[in-house]
């Protein structure tokens, strides 16, 4: 992600002229989007060689798209602010990066991991994401949280609200660190 | 409307702090956080309680020298930085150039940039569209407007930048030395476009160091020094305040330290001044007191309008007049006999007097003195002096 160091990246621009700081974070994101989309043709070609049959519950995406978008939201206001004050903050990151990688299940399946530690590793919202999306996406034997919690449905409001709670103080923490961008960029 | 009030600047101060212990990092949390090191933290104090106020169409200069919190100022009248105290408030719409060509990417064409360099301006994506014809023959850059941004020599991306800057459609604008750069022709473009913010009575605050230019275009200015407002007001009275900021430690030895109209390092004193008008002359008598052995003495004179224009003046080396050595306590007594050449209303007598070839100013008198004219000839000009008009011919038209 290059969320990181988008506010210290245009300092130039901060320095010279007033504007809402959050629309530097929102130009990443469209950025980010549009490689989305780009990706998306290669799974969709990928779909129609492997004969994947897309219901109707593909448009369920949608939401699981905003949930990712405001995951993403959330680390780029951390990020980019407190990069401004810890430089060194870009390594610190390299290194939980590559961790949540691995505490997703993107390279390997949910059912290979014990069911206790599946059970914990489901709360992290990446990877209800993720798994949500091959269940709408893919087919319907995949686990989603849901299923780990043996039909629980209401257990989707841990992933979710935590979401929503990061989103709302790391939002909180950009916008009272952003008076001070000018003097310390 | 005129005497609207649009730029109010209440009780403002900056401070910003110089930290002497490096945290800039997420390591210096976790060392900190062990170390008993004592943690200093020295506050620079930017501006101290600043307030000033900026009247509809008025071009208000801010001067001071290097370091005094000019460009701070500006800053957190751009809204770039906040206050520690203190407020702003502006009404309109305000536009900053506190440099030009604010977000010019190199790796853009000239035509992005200008949609780029707009959008900063405050612009759509319509109204650059339609003076973008007028912008590239402005900037002379016709045939260049499809290479990047970074092929363009620095003229003419200044150029492109300031022909942008120069359609900026806004109420406020805050300029910042931006005629520092830039050839003779580039300034003098500057100019007209003053000229033109005048005419169009734009509310203008513009930082300078050029005196010459806050002079012909401010209408009032304000002189900044340690962070602190030294004084606002007419631009010529602020222009000399500004060049004595540059002679300092001879005003601090002055003994009668009181009045800051009166300056120098008082070897020499003017003792007794008197003037007395008649049709034909202006005539000031000064006595003048050595309390000290000095050489090479000059003397000199100036008369300013009771708004603090200059309208004349001279000195001894002017005149030729040889002014002798003095001991110490020894006088003179001179007189300087002024044409009676002004027009009505009140004037400022500026004595001073030098010793070391004019180098040394040993007193400085600004308004120690002063005369009124009554000629009961209102005429809207300085002076008057005695204008023949005569017709030579008149005729019928054939």
């Amino acid at each position: 992600m290059g969320s990181v160091g988008a506010i210290v990246g245009k300092g130039d621009l901060i320095r010279k002229i007033n504007f809402p700081k959050y629309i530097i974070i929102f130009a990443v994101l469209v950025g980010a989007m549009i490689n989305l989309s780009l990706t998306a043709v290669v799974v969709v070609i990928f779909m129609i060689i492997g004969h994947v049959s897309v219901s109707w519950q593909a448009l369920l995406l949608i939401p699981l798209l905003l949930e990712l978008i405001l995951i993403a939201l959330t680390a780029a206001f951390f990020l980019s602010a407190s990069f401004v004050r810890y430089r060194d903050m870009s390594y610190v990151w390299e290194v939980i990066i590559q961790a949540a990688f691995y505490a997703t299940p993107i390279l390997y399946p949910l059912t290979r991991i014990p069911h206790v530690y599946a059970k914990i590793l489901i709360l992290n919202p990446f990877a209800q994401v993720v798994q949500d999306s091959r269940y709408v996406l893919i087919t319907h034997s995949t686990q989603t949280i849901s299923t780990v919690y043996n039909g629980d449905r209401w257990i989707w409001a841990i992933p979710i609200g935590l979401t929503l709670i990061l989103a709302i103080v790391t939002s909180t923490y950009f916008r009272r660190r952003s008076h001070s961008f000018a003097e310390e960029v | 409307m005129e005497n609207e009030v649009v730029v109010k600047v209440e009780n403002v101060s900056k401070n910003f702090l110089l930290p002497h212990e490096r945290k800039g990092s997420v390591k210096g949390i976790f060392t900190s956080m062990f170390s008993k090191a004592t943690k200093k933290k020295e506050t620079q104090h930017a501006l101290k309680d600043i307030s000033f106020e900026v009247k509809k169409g008025e071009f208000f200069g801010i001067v001071g020298r290097n370091g005094s919190g000019k460009s701070t100022l500006l800053k957190i009248l751009a809204g770039i930085y906040q206050p520690t105290k203190g407020k702003i408030s502006t009404s309109g719409k305000l536009v900053p150039f506190i440099e030009l060509g604010v977000g010019f990417n190199p790796e853009l064409s000239g035509r992005d940039n200008v949609y780029l360099n707009g959008a900063v301006l405050g612009f759509s994506t319509k109204e650059v569209e339609a003076m973008y014809e007028e912008i590239v023959s402005f900037a002379e850059l016709e045939r260049f407007m499809d290479q990047k941004l970074k092929n363009y020599s620095s003229g003419m991306q200044v150029r492109l930048a300031f022909s942008m800057a120069v359609r900026a459609n806004a109420d406020i604008l805050l300029i910042d030395e931006v005629l520092a750069v830039g050839d003779a022709d580039f300034q003098r473009k500057c100019y007209e476009y003053f000229n033109l913010l005048k005419k169009n009575r734009k509310t203008v605050v513009f930082v300078s160091h050029d005196m010459d230019a806050v002079q012909k275009y401010c209408d009032r200015a304000m002189i900044i020094n340690d962070s602190r407002i030294v004084d606002i007001g007419q631009t010529t009275k602020i222009a000399e305040k500004y060049f004595k900021l540059f002679i300092e430690p001879a005003t601090k030895k002055e003994e009668e330290g009181s009045q800051d109209e009166r300056w120098g390092d008082g070897s020499l004193k003017i003792d007794q001044i008197s003037s007395n008008v008649n049709d034909q002359t202006v005539n000031i008598q000064e006595t003048i007191i050595a309390n000290n052995n000095v050489e090479d003495i000059l003397v000199g004179i100036r008369i300013r309008s009771s708004s603090g224009q200059p309208i004349t003046g001279t000195n001894s080396q002017f005149e030729k007049v040889v002014i002798p050595n003095l001991k110490k306590g020894d006088t003179i007594k001179i007189e300087w006999k002024v044409p009676n050449i002004f027009s009505d209303g009140r004037y400022f007598v500026d004595p001073s007097v030098a010793h070391g070839a004019g180098v040394k100013i040993a007193d400085w008198w600004d308004e120690a003195q002063e005369f009124t004219i009554r000629k009961n000839r209102p005429l809207p000009y300085p002076i008057d002096p005695d204008i023949e008009l005569k017709m030579i011919a008149s005729g019928e038209k054939e």
